[in-house]
Formats: C-alpha cells, structure tokens, sequence
C-alpha cells in the first residue's frame, strides 16, 4: 500500500568513497546517557526508564525543531495548548511538569504551564535524553513527570569543521543551518546559526482567521571550552532566539490584526576543576531571560489588546562529583532567582530558592546497580520540600535486566496560581490568584461589591501547597540475541494537591463569579511502555514501541462509586451513566505506538519509513457533566506515515528527500497541528 | 210456614253480620312491610330501620319491631328518626356530605364540586349546592362534570409535551456590571403556551427562569400573582416520581428560587464554558415545580439554542416536561 517514490540522483561531483559512511551506519555505539545521574552511564545499564534520541534519528526524522523529533517517541506526545504552542505529554502527564533542558540549563517562559517545543532548535544536537518519571530529586521542581536534556554536538578532533545545511519543505518552509567549530588543544568553540521562514498553513478557509500565521525566527549559539590547565576547564555557553509571527483574532465579525515577538537568551558559564581522576568541582552560573510581546489592532488600526511577558532566571549551583572504586557520589547545592513581569499580575513578583541534592550511585555484589537520590528544596514563603528516589536495577541474567525505580516529584504553584488579578473584559469573571485573592476579597466585601461567598474567605489566607507526586517504574529489558532487544515498563503516576481554579464568591448585582487557585485534584496515570529494536542485518533495522495508558481523575472516579453521575443523550435527555463509563481525563489516547524502519538500499541509498499511531481522545465535556466519559466526543484515532530517502554522495554530503504524512490525513475541525502531507529535501554538507 | 220464615230471618241475620267480617279490618304496616313497625321512610326515601346499638363494639343489630324490645345493658335502642342515626338521610349526600348536593365524584375519584366562574378575574367561588343558587351578571355556575370545568379528572391525568425554540432570547447583556436586561416570556403548563396576563407558571430570560410565586428581586421582573414553586432535583425525567413537597421554593427578594448564575457556580440549571461560549443544560437536574395553580411538573431542558443557531447568545428553550392535574405523583 506504500507508494513508494522513487528519485535517483546523479551526483555532478563524483568523489570516491574512501570509507562507507559512518553516520548511516546501522551499528550502535555504547550509548552514554548523563542527565539520568548528571554522570555518564551507559544507558543499557540504567534503572531508570530513558530514551535516548540519537542524532541520526534527528536527521531521519527531517527534524529542525523539538517538536518534529519528540512526538515520534514512544509514550511522548506534542499537545496543543490554547495559544497555539505545542507542549509535551508524557507518562500521561502533561508539559508543565516536564523540564526542558539544553546542555544542563533549565527553559523557562511557560505558557499556561508549557513550554513551546518550537522554540527549541535541533540542528546542533547531538542527542536528546528524555527521562522518564519523577526527577525531582536531581532537578527540582517542574520534573515531576520527568525530563529533556538536550545535549549539542562536541568536536572531537583539532581542526575546522563547518557544516551547512540547507531545508526546503511545503508550505514555503526555508530552514537554513550553518555550525562552525574550531578546536585547537584544548580551546575548543563552536557556532551555530539557525534560521527558520514559514508561511504557515490554514486548514479551514471559510473562516477569517489562518490555522497557523506566518513565521519566522532565528537561533544564534555559541559555546567555548577552554582548558586553562590541566586541572581547570572553562565552559561558557550562550545561546539568543528571536521570533516573529504574525499575529490575529475575530472580535464581531471583524478581523483582527497584529504581532507576535518573543526574544530569549541565556548565558551560562562553568569552571570545572579536576581535583583528580577520582573527583572534580564544577561551580556554574546561568542566566536567561523570555520575553514575549504581542499586540493586536482593529481594521482602522486602533489598539484593541496588548499584552507582555518578561520572565527571568538566575540560577548558580557548585557541585562535586566523587568516584571511589565503584561508587559514584555527586553532591550538589545552589540558589536561584526568579522575577516576572507581565499583564493582569497586581505587582511583579519574585520567587528565590535555595537547593541542595546528593546522589549514591553504586553497584553492589557486582550485580546490583543501586542509585539513591535526595533533594532539599527550600523556596521562599514555603515549606521546604524533600525529593526522593530509589532506583534498582540487577542482571537476572546474562540476558535480562530488571529495572525498578520510586521516586517522589514536586511543583511549586506557578506565579499566574499566585499573583493572577484578571478581569474577562467582555464576560466580566474575575481571577485571583491565590497570594493576592484574601486581600482582594476583603476590600470588595467591605464595599460592599459581594454578594454571596461560597467558600470563607479564611481559605484563602494560607499559601497554595505544592503539586506531588509518587512514581514507580518496573521494568524488563531483555537482549536474547545481538540482533533483537526488548523492553518492558510498567509505570505508575499519583500526583496530589492539583491545582484549580474554583469559584468563591460571586459579586452583588451582577452576580458574576470570583475564582481562585486552590489544591483540589488528584490524578493517577499508569500503564505499560514496550520498545522493540531488531537488527537482523548492518542493512535493516526496525523499532517498534507501544504505550497502553490509563490516566484519570481519582475523586471523579470516586464520585462514580459513590454517587449517580448522568449525562445527556444526543437530544439532551439526561440518563445515568455506570461506573465502567468513565474514560479519563482529557487529551490522553489509551494506545500509541510507532514503528521505525531503516532500510540500506545500496552503499549510497537509505530509506526509512516512521508510522505513528494514536487512538482516540477528548478535547472537552460536551454532553453536561464536566467529566470525561464514554458518550462525549472523541477525536478519532488516526495514523501518519513518513517516508524518506538518504543519499549520500560522500561522508561529507548527503540530500534528503522524503515526504511526511505521505497519506495527507487531516482533521481541520479537531487538530491544528498536522497540515496534510509535507514533502521536503534537505541538503547537508561537512566542509572543512 | 212459622219455621221457615225464621229460619229464612236467622240466615238473613247471619248474612248480614257476615258481610261485616267479609272486608279484613285495615292493618298498619311500616315501610319495611311489618305491621306496626318502627321502619320510618326518610327524606331520601329509603326505609330506615331502628336498630340496637352497642356504642363499645359499634355493633348494630337492625329491628323490625321496638315494641316489646329491651335493650341489653350498655346497648340502646335507636330510633330510625333519631338524630344520632347516621343513615337517617344520608344515602342522598353528595360526595360532598351535603343533602342532595350538587358535588359529584370525578374518574379519578376526587370528589368535585360546581362552582361560580367570573371569566374576567378566572376568579372561582366553590359551591355545595346549586339549587337556588343564581350567577351574578357576567358569571357563570360551572357544574362539576361540565366539559369546560378543568377540575374534573385533573387529578389522576397528566400530560406530557415538549416545548420546543421558546424564545427567550430577547436580552442584552451590559458588559461592565454583566447585569441582564430585556422581556421575560411568561409560559403556562396547563395552556402549553407563551401567556400575557396573570395566569404564567415561570418566565424566562437568557439563562434566567423566575416562577410565579413570592417576591420579585429585581424591579425588571413581572410581578408574582401566584403561587408557584420550584426546586432542582437529580436525577431523569424518568426516575423522579413524586413532588418532595418541603424542597419546593419560592423565588425571594434576593435571588430567584433557581440559582441565577449564568451557568458559572454548577448551582443552577446551566453550565458555561468559557473556552467555547456554550450554555449548556447539566446533565440530571429535573426542575420540579408547583404551577401557580397548584399542579405540579416536572420539566428538563434539552438545549438552550435554536437550530440552525441564529444567535451565539442563545435563549431558545426546547425542553419535555409532564403535568398533573394537582397530584403530587407523576
């Protein structure tokens, strides 16, 4: 049923190979992973449930953004969020409790909690490690369903090296790429330029407004390594992005217009000091500010909304790694501060942290590899927070591995749950945020401006507690033969103290109500992750990788046992609904799976194939009872097909040409995110 | 010769004196057909029978004859006639308990009287008796089973229908107070109609469903004449049966006995949500009313928009209900 389309290319510059192409080759190196224990480890070896993308996955899955690489993961998904951005899933646990980092320094500039995976270009990465489950031991708040480093490429030998790459893709998509690394001794820098033009795409054209607007941005990055001696490295990174995007809304029929400019850099710097093979110091500062701007004016060009962001973060943290025999210790404790600016808050308010964490990694009786994590986060106006985990992982035999891991993660309410003072201009609600709503509530009250108080004020005098969670992994990784290898995990997710906004009172005469921020819900996600590699030949190689998840509000489920919960049918005739209706919670698909396959056709020509599958879900209530069940509407499951074709002319040039979602599925009403079908060729050249 | 002749004047006596026991002497039989009886013909024409009467064991023992008869001790002799005697005219009662009263028994059992109908005010003056009773100019005397009388088999007879688009989407909303303003549409049950005069159940207005019974809490409101009543319960049309009677409110100088909350608090009829705009009626909530009549009903909303939609604002109601005649079960 593929169709398979087949381009040859004559090469106008015939080089003779000298060796087959390494970067295709199919052999695995020993993949080392770092963020799991902020030490190298070898990730076959690692109790804890990670992936590892690989930056030949980056290059066949013609990826220039986060968001083009990671959504083909098993048990990871890209969700849209209500401004347009696209956020993480994992675990069934949504983005804003993922942290991304690049090289080790944290992302900041959420968006109603997640981070924009289109911000975060790929083009000079090496690999992405993505770790699975609680991490808040190692990495604080915001890591409770786990994390994503991504790490960039290192020069490994003296000399030059320049790469350019060139993309063209539909919808008038241009992704130019130039990295320039020199290293000479033990100076070491590498630059890199990334620019990114697209015109967007508009999946409904009887509307007014565009699916995705026009767009452009540009990544610029330089990181400088330099041994000062032998025992002394300096590290220094910085990395600037600039976005614009053309930005609009219907308001009465009329269309709005307008832009949107996001500007983010960060800088960080790091001494390393090797006192000896056995123990180093690393002492580190890192900086970055987000700052998005955006406005949006009437036909007649008069201001109609405006709006800002201003996020900034200042973090310095020393640590100390120490190895005896076969015991690693890492130790580590910092400060950082936070301070935001943005529309709707009453003041601009900071958020200071004090840290420290430590990690036993150790293998005992030769077998058993026990890591044993715990971090003390003290944020201000808080209760200090204890992060935990437990990792074991044993040989049961020259086969098989099992693997379990429990951990316990936090998120500290985020500064919109807190300092929020917005009132809905056309509808006339009001949010408060949880820090300013007592006061707020007070004064309305005295003059007068409330008229009914469903929950006492009193409530609101204590601060918000911190989202937690448990987390336990179990699993099974099995290697029969050199060829095949298998895994298995199975997870488990309770994350308490949810917050949400709740109505407290309503004022006088309007009647209109007042929310707040209070910690309600309880969730609980878990299920089953099977990854497969098959490597029958150095010419083919397939994956395979499935998720089974359940992931569902506790107390709903509760209140299905407890009480008679009813929906209305089609006509709005209301009947009662059993326990066994109840599906879960919104935008999680019970089943994902994908299978990658990568076929050597010849020394010069590769093809490979990705097929994503994703079962159906829910976007919101339509049938009147607020909850998730079996007679509301679903968003039907679907499947996307990739193909592309590798041809490399020497080491140093290959051409890429491919299409992804070759059967141009597309569900206009429900998903903003997938345009039909893609076609793209890239050109990569290595000159030196 | 001399014999003959007497004897010819003895038989001739004999004769005559014969002629006198020939017609039998009149007896004086009562109604019951025993001679000299106590049975006594009341005014309804039935044969009443005195009787002994235990008032302990409230045992009765019917008499032909009291002559003669001594009651046992304790016991007494009751006269047919004698006021204590509850079937001395009784069995021309109405249902009522008037004598030849005019109130008659409906099919559904409930006993019904004719009253006096003023067709300008629908004022109603009940009456037990219509025998010299005479309908002031203008009014009317309804007899109990007359077809115009909605009392008659109201009680054990309900009627279901579904109302559909009731346009009440006449309204404004004042974006900075968020205070509603515009007509409210008055609806009856019995009538399944939009009404203008005194005689609605509830009224609405956008997400506003006021009834016709206590106070008004905003000067815009119409003025309650009635007394209707109203309270939310969970459940379906189906499984809600009976009208818990102490649930029921009013709509006071506050608020409307049905939460007014434009769908935001989960407390009324509505939810809103504020990401799509939709108004959508919550699932198991039956809204269980006493008419301003006193009848009852139980309505639920299907939609709050008309369709195709003509307005994002909505106000359109399509909702089924049932109603009784004034029984409390449905």
């Amino acid at each position: 049923m593929n169709k398979l389309i087949l381009v040859f290319f004559c090469p106008i510059i015939c080089f003779s190979q000298t060796e087959t192409d390494t970067t295709l080759m199919l052999s695995e190196l020993e993949e080392i992973i770092i963020s799991a224990t902020m030490s190298e480890r070898d990730l076959d070896k690692l109790p804890i449930p990670t992936t590892i993308i690989s930056e030949k996955e980056i290059m066949l899955s013609n990826a220039s953004k986060l968001y083009d690489v990671i959504n083909i993961q098993t048990g990871i998904i890209s969700v849209p969020t209500k401004t347009g951005t696209e956020g993480l899933q994992m675990q069934g646990l949504d983005a804003s409790y993922i942290t991304i980092l690049v090289d080790g320094f944290p992302i900041i500039g959420r968006s109603f909690g997640s981070l924009d995976l289109n911000r975060i270009s790929v083009t000079d990465i090496e690999r992405i490690e993505v770790i699975k489950g609680a991490s808040s031991s190692l990495y604080g708040s915001n890591a409770l369903g786990g994390v994503v480093n991504l790490i960039s490429k290192k020069q490994i030998n003296d000399g030059n090296k320049i790469n350019l790459s060139l993309k063209y893709a539909s919808h008038n998509t241009i992704n130019p790429s130039l990295i320039y690394q020199y290293k000479k001794g033990s100076f070491q820098i590498s630059n890199s330029i990334d620019y990114y033009n697209t015109d967007g795409y508009d999946l409904i054209k009887s509307d007014l407004l565009s699916t995705v607007n026009p767009y452009s941005n540009f990544t610029f990055n330089t990181k400088l390594r330099y041994g000062l001696s032998d025992k002394v490295i300096l590290n220094t990174n910085a990395r600037y992005y600039n976005h614009e995007q053309k930005n609009t809304a219907e308001h009465e029929s009329s269309l709005l217009e307008g832009k949107t400019n996001i500007k983010e850099w960060n800088l960080g710097t790091s001494v390393k000091y090797l006192m000896n093979s056995n123990l180093f110091h690393q002492a580190e500062i890192y900086k970055t500010n987000y700052r998005a701007d955006e406005y949006l004016n009437t036909q007649d060009g008069i201001i109609f909304d405006n709006n800002y962001f201003d996020h900034t973060l200042l973090k310095s943290e020393i640590k100390t790694h120490f190895t005896y025999k076969k015991l690693n210790t890492v130790l580590g404790f910092g400060i950082t501060k936070e301070d935001l600016s943005r529309k709707d808050f009453s003041n601009n308010p900071k958020q200071d942290l004090k840290f420290i964490y430590g990690q036993l990694d150790a293998t005992a009786f030769r077998k058993f590899n026990i890591i044993l994590g715990s971090r003390y986060d003290n944020y201000t106006d808080y209760t200090p927070v204890i992060s935990n985990k437990f990792a074991v992982g044993f040989p049961l035999n020259k086969k098989i591995n099992i693997n379990s891991s429990i951990g316990t993660g936090f998120k500290i309410p985020d500064f919109r749950q807190r300092y929020f003072d917005f009132t809905n201009s056309t509808i006339g609600y009001t949010v408060l945020g949880r820090d300013v709503a007592f006061d707020r509530l007070e004064s309305m009250q005295n003059n007068g401006m409330i008229q009914q108080i469903f929950i006492p004020f009193s409530e609101l005098s204590s601060p918000l507690k911190s989202e937690t969670s448990l987390n336990i992994n179990i699993g099974l990784k099995y290697n029969p033969t050199k060829k095949l290898i298998f895994d298995v995990n199975l997870f488990n997710n309770k994350v308490q103290n949810l917050i949400e906004a709740q109505l407290v009172a309503n004022k006088a005469s309007s009647l209109l109500p007042v929310f707040s921020y209070f910690n309600l819900n309880e969730v609980e996600t878990k299920g089953i992750e099977f990854n497969t590699i098959y490597k029958p030949s150095i010419n083919y190689e397939i994956k395979m990788g499935y998720q089974l998840l359940y992931a569902y509000d506790t107390e709903i489920r509760t209140r299905f046992e407890t009480e008679d919960i009813y929906v209305n049918d089609i006509n709005g005739v209301s009947f009662k609904l059993n326990k066994e209706d109840y599906f879960g919670l919104f935008n999680r698909s019970r089943h994902m799976g994908n299978i990658k396959i990568l076929y050597r056709i010849n020394k010069r020509l590769d093809v490979n194939s990705i097929i994503t599958y994703r079962s159906k879900y829910a976007l919101n209530d339509v049938n009147g009872n607020d909850l998730l069940d079996m007679y509301d509407e679903f968003v039907k499951g679907y499947t996307l097909c990739d193909l592309g074709f590798t041809y490399s002319l020497h080491p140093l040039r290959s051409i890429q040409i491919g299409a992804k979602n070759i059967f141009g599925f597309i569900n206009p009403e429900y998903i903003s995110n997938i345009s039909g079908r893609i076609y793209y060729i890239n050109i990569n050249l290595n000159l030196k | 010769m001399k014999t003959i002749l007497s004897i010819f004047m003895v038989t001739v006596l004999f004769y005559a004196c014969d002629t006198g026991t020939n017609l039998p002497a009149p007896l004086n039989l009562d109604c019951n057909g025993i001679e000299n009886g106590t049975s006594l013909l009341d005014d309804c024409g039935e044969c009443q029978q005195a009787y002994i009467y235990n008032p302990v064991s409230h045992a009765v023992v019917l008499l032909d004859d009291t002559a003669g008869i001594v009651a046992p001790i304790g016991e007494m002799i009751i006269m047919p006639n004698d006021p204590m005697n509850p079937y001395w005219n009784n069995s021309c009662d109405d249902c009522n308990g008037i004598q030849n009263g005019t109130s008659m028994i409906d099919d559904c059992g409930e006993c019904q009287q004719a009253y006096i109908y003023n067709p300008v005010t629908h004022a109603v003056a009940l009456l037990d008796d219509t025998a010299g009773i005479v309908a002031p100019t203008g009014e009317m005397i309804i007899m109990p089973n007359d077809p115009m009388n909605p009392y008659w088999n109201a009680s054990c007879v309900t009627t279901t229908g579904t109302v559909t688009e009731l346009n009440a989407s006449n309204y404004t909303v004042d974006p900075n107070s968020g205070t509603l303003s515009g007509d409210f549409v008055k609806f009856n049950f019995s009538e399944e109609s939009i009404v203008t005069e005194d005689n609605w159940d509830v009224a609405f207005r956008g997400t506003t469903i006021i009834i016709n019974g206590g106070l008004s809490s905003n000067i815009d409101q119409p003025t309650r004449t009635g007394n209707a009543a109203v309270y939310i319960a969970n459940g379906t049309m189906s499984s809600i049966n009976e009208v818990d009677e102490s649930s029921l409110l009013q709509d006071n100088s506050t608020s409307p006995a049905i939460a007014d909350d434009f769908g935001f608090t989960g407390l009324g009829w509505c939810t809103y949500d504020m990401t799509s705009h939709v108004i959508s009626p919550i699932a198991g909530k039956i809204l269980v009313f006493r008419t301003h009549d006193n009848k009852y009903a139980k309505l639920e909303i299907l939609n709050f928009y008309d369709n195709p939609m003509t307005s994002q604002y909505g106000g359109f109601y399509t909702f089924n209900y049932t109603l009784t005649g004034g029984s409390t079960t449905f």
